[in-house]
C-alpha cells in the first residue's frame, strides 16, 4: 500500500501554504517505517495543541461524555415520559387527578382502577387470547420469512430478481389500499375464481366452471369458519379449535409470508444470510449434507438472534394492529387492542362509574392502555439481549 | 482422469463458484445442469411459501381493489352479503380533482415530506453514532431508544386524541407557562440579533416535535446502528496509525461506508411518512371506503396517491443511489 501518497492526500488541506513543498515532506520520512511515521505525526499534532485548554485530550473526553450523558438522559426522558405519566395516572384517584400539587406520585393512591378494569373485561382471558394469537402469528411469520429469506439469499435461479421485486412491492403498498378487497375475497374465498370479479357476487348471474358446478355458491367463508363448523357438526368448536378457526385469515397470511410488514422481515433475513460466509455451507455440502440438512444444522443455529428479533416484531405488530383486526375479527372482545377502544366496554365502564362524563371512565381506559402495553414490554425485556445481539451481527446491511 | 476423481469434482461444482474446483479439471460441460438445477429447485422450494401466499392470498385482493376504482359498486340486495361490480371506466377519476379534503391532505403530506425525511435521517444518524460509542449504561440506553418501535400502537394514538384526563395530567407535568416564557425569550433573542424569523420558527417547531421525531425514527436508528457495527475496526486502526483525527475518520470512513444504508433509510422514511398508520390522508381514505361506503371513489383516490408515493420513492432512490459508495464495486 502506498501509504505516503495516502497520507499526503489526507492532509493536503492542512499543509500551510508557506510550508515546504511536499517533496521535502516525503524525504523527511524516508528512513522510517509506516508506524513510526504515524507516531511522529501524532507527536507533532500534540505539540501544536499543547497549551490550549480545549485541546487537552482529557478535557475533551470528559466534556463530550457530559454532553452525551445529558443528551441521552433528555431523550430517554422524552421517550419514557408518556409511559411514566400513564402508569402514575393509573394509580390516582379522582381527587389526585384534579389536585394540581400532584405531579407523578399520587397523594391518596388506589388499586381500584386496576381492580375494576380487570373485573369488567375479564383481563386474564383477554390477555391469554390476544397474546396467544399474536404469538402464533409472530411464530408463523418468523418461520415462513426465514425460509423465504434464505431462499433469496443463497440460491440462484431464473426469475429470482422478479420475485424479489414482488416482495418489495408488498412492503411498499399500504394495507389500507387493499383491505376491503381482502375482506371480500376472504368472505367468499374460492381458489379457482380468485381473479374473477363476479366471484363475490352472490346475487348476480351464475358463472359455471366446466359446466360442472356452480362456482358462486361453492366459496368458503374464511371469516366464519366457527359458524360453518357449528352447522356441520351440530355443536360449537372447542376453545382451541375455535381459536384457530376464528383467526384463520390472520394465520393463513402469516403462514405464507404475506402478513403485515412481512416484506421487511424477508428483507432482514435475506441480508442476514448474505452476510454469512459461504465456506460454512460448502463444507456441509462436501460432507454430503443435503439442502435441508445444511439449512437446519448449519445455517439455522446462527440465525437465532435474528429469528427472535423478527418474532418480536411480528408479535408486536400483530398485537398492536387495529385496522386488520377490526376488519377480520371486528366483534371480538377477546382482543386487547380492540377492547381498549370498544364502545361496548366504555358503556360498561360508564354504568360502573355511574355516568358517561365521569372521570372514572377515563381512568379505567388509561388502565387499559397500561395493561395493553404490559405484555409487550415484558416480552421486550426478555428478548432484549438477542435483539441487540442480532443488530450487532448486522442483518440489515445494504 | 479416473472415475473417482470425476465423481468427486462433479460433486464439488457449485454454480458461480467455478474457481472452487479450478485445481481439478472442470466437468461442468459434461454434467453441467444437475447441481445447478437442484439448487434452482431448492431455491424455488424455499421461496414457495411467499409465492403461494402472493398468488392465492395477497394479489387477488390488490387486484380487486384496483378494479373497484374503475367500476360502479352496488351492494347486493338484502339477504346477500355481496357486491356487484359494473365497469365504469374513468368515471371516478374526477373525484381526484373534486375532493378538496383529499387534495388538502395529500398536498400537506407531500409539502412536509422533504423537511421530515431530512430531519429524521440526520437525527437517527447522530443518535446511532452516539449509541455506537462505548460508555457505561449503553445497553440500557439502546433498550430505551428502541422502545418506541415496540410501544407505538394505533389504538393508543386514537385514545390519546380523545383523552381529556391524559392531557390534563400532561399539562400539569409540563407547565405550559414555562414553555411560553421560553419561546418569548427565544423570539426576543431572534429580534435582538436580527435573525430570520421564519427559519427560527421552523427550528423551534422541530424542537417542539422532538418526541414525534423520536417515535418515527426508531427503525432508522436500528438500521444505522447495524451498519455502524459492521464497519471493520481495522479501517479505523490503520487510519489512526496514519495520524487521522476522529473528524477525518468520520468523513472519510464512517460516512462512505454507511451511505448504502442512507439510501435504505431514506426510502423507508419516505414510505413510512407518506403511507404510515398515522398519516392523516390514509386514515381519511380508510374511513371514506369503509365507513362512508364510497368504495370506488376511495379506491381511485388511494391508488392515485399510492402511484404518487411509488413515483416519489423511485425518484428519491434514483437520486441517492448515484451518491452511494459501494465498497465492492
Amino acid at each position: 500500500m502506498d501509504i505516503k501518497a495516502f497520507f499526503n492526500k489526507l492532509f493536503k488541506k492542512e499543509t500551510p501554504a508557506t510550508a515546504a513543498p511536499s517533496s521535502s515532506d516525503e524525504n523527511r520520512f524516508a528512513g522510517y517505517s509506516n508506524e513510526e511515521v504515524g507516531k511522529i505525526i501524532l507527536e507533532e499534532k500534540k505539540k501544536k495543541a499543547r497549551g490550549k485548554f480545549l485541546n487537552n485530550k482529557n478535557v475533551r473526553k470528559w466534556a463530550w461524555a457530559l454532553i452525551r450523558f445529558l443528551l441521552i438522559l433528555g431523550l430517554s426522558y422524552i421517550i419514557l415520559y408518556p409511559l411514566i405519566l400513564r402508569v402514575s395516572v393509573s394509580f390516582k384517584t379522582v381527587n389526585d387527578v384534579f389536585d394540581s400539587s400532584v405531579v407523578f406520585i399520587p397523594k391518596e393512591g388506589t388499586f381500584n382502577n386496576y381492580k375494576n378494569f380487570i373485573h369488567t373485561i375479564g383481563y386474564p382471558s383477554v390477555l391469554l387470547y390476544s397474546c396467544g394469537r399474536a404469538a402464533v402469528a409472530g411464530l408463523l411469520q418468523a418461520i415462513s420469512t426465514l425460509l423465504v429469506g434464505y431462499g433469496f439469499a443463497r440460491f440462484k435461479f431464473k426469475g429470482r430478481g422478479l420475485v424479489f421485486m414482488l416482495v418489495m412491492f408488498t412492503m411498499i403498498i399500504p394495507t389500507q389500499v387493499y383491505i376491503l378487497g381482502m375482506y371480500l375475497k376472504f368472505r367468499f374465498y374460492n381458489p379457482l375464481t380468485l381473479y374473477n370479479l363476479d366471484a363475490f357476487n352472490t346475487s348476480g348471474v351464475t358463472s359455471m366452471l366446466f359446466g360442472l358446478f356452480d362456482m358462486n355458491y361453492s366459496s368458503v367463508n374464511l371469516l366464519g369458519l366457527s359458524a360453518a363448523w357449528k352447522s356441520a357438526f351440530g355443536s360449537a368448536p372447542g376453545p382451541i379449535i375455535g381459536f384457530f378457526l376464528d383467526n384463520a385469515s390472520l394465520f393463513l397470511l402469516s403462514m405464507f409470508a404475506v402478513g403485515f410488514k412481512n416484506g421487511l422481515f424477508v428483507y432482514m433475513f435475506r441480508q442476514y444470510f448474505r452476510g454469512v460466509p459461504k465456506e460454512l455451507e460448502e463444507a456441509a455440502y462436501i460432507d454430503g449434507a443435503g439442502f435441508a440438512k445444511t439449512f437446519f444444522k448449519v445455517m439455522l443455529p446462527g440465525a437465532v438472534p435474528m429469528f427472535v428479533t423478527v418474532f418480536l416484531f411480528g408479535f408486536v405488530w400483530t398485537y398492536n394492529d387495529i385496522i386488520f383486526t377490526q376488519q377480520f375479527n371486528g366483534s371480538s372482545e377477546q382482543i386487547m387492542a380492540i377492547v381498549i377502544q370498544s364502545s361496548n366496554i366504555v358503556n360498561k365502564f360508564a354504568s360502573l362509574a355511574g355516568g358517561w362524563d365521569t372521570p372514572e371512565v377515563q381512568l379505567y381506559q388509561n388502565v387499559g392502555v397500561c395493561l395493553h402495553l404490559l405484555p409487550v414490554i415484558v416480552l421486550y425485556i426478555f428478548c432484549q439481549r438477542s435483539f441487540v445481539q442480532s443488530i450487532e451481527r448486522s442483518g440489515l446491511v445494504g | 482422469m479416473d472415475e473417482a476423481a470425476k465423481k468427486f469434482s462433479s460433486a464439488l461444482v457449485v454454480p458461480g463458484e467455478e474457481k472452487f474446483v479450478s485445481g481439478l479439471k472442470r466437468t461442468r460441460e459434461k454434467k453441467p445442469r444437475t447441481i445447478a438445477q437442484k439448487r434452482a429447485i431448492a431455491g424455488w422450494i424455499f421461496i414457495s411459501p411467499f409465492l403461494i401466499g402472493f398468488i392465492f392470498l395477497l394479489f387477488p385482493p390488490i387486484y380487486t381493489s384496483l378494479m373497484f376504482a374503475f367500476s360502479d359498486v352496488f351492494t347486493a340486495s338484502e339477504g346477500y352479503a355481496g357486491f356487484t361490480l359494473v365497469p365504469a371506466g374513468f368515471k371516478y377519476a374526477e373525484t381526484l380533482i373534486n375532493d378538496l379534503t383529499y387534495l388538502q391532505f395529500a398536498g400537506s403530506s407531500l409539502a412536509t415530506l422533504g423537511l421530515q425525511v431530512l430531519t429524521i435521517i440526520i437525527f437517527s444518524f447522530v443518535i446511532a453514532n452516539i449509541l455506537n460509542q462505548k460508555f457505561k449504561g449503553r445497553t440500557v440506553a439502546r433498550a430505551i431508544f428502541f422502545l418506541p418501535v415496540i410501544t407505538s400502537s394505533a389504538a393508543i394514538v386514537l385514545l390519546n386524541a380523545f383523552d381529556p384526563l391524559y392531557s390534563t395530567a400532561n399539562n400539569t407535568a409540563t407547565s405550559s407557562a414555562d414553555e411560553l416564557q421560553l419561546m418569548g425569550q427565544i423570539l426576543g433573542l431572534v429580534e435582538a440579533f436580527k435573525l430570520p424569523t421564519d427559519a427560527t420558527k421552523t427550528i423551534t417547531g422541530l424542537v417542539g416535535n422532538v418526541s414525534t421525531m423520536i417515535k418515527n425514527s426508531g427503525v432508522q436508528i436500528l438500521i444505522f446502528l447495524s451498519g455502524l457495527q459492521s464497519i471493520s475496526p481495522s479501517l479505523f486502526e490503520s487510519s489512526k496509525i496514519e495520524g487521522a483525527t476522529p473528524w477525518e475518520n468520520f468523513w472519510k470512513i464512517t460516512f462512505p461506508m454507511i451511505s448504502p444504508l442512507i439510501l435504505v433509510n431514506t426510502v423507508y422514511t419516505v414510505i413510512d411518512s407518506l403511507s404510515g398508520l398515522d398519516n392523516q390522508l390514509m386514515n381519511y381514505l380508510y374511513t371514506k371506503k369503509i365507513s362512508q361506503y364510497k368504495y370506488s371513489a376511495g379506491a381511485m383516490e388511494s391508488w392515485a396517491y399510492f402511484l404518487v408515493v411509488f413515483a416519489i420513492t423511485g425518484i428519491v432512490a434514483l437520486i441517492i443511489s448515484k451518491l452511494v459508495y459501494y465498497e465492492n464495486e
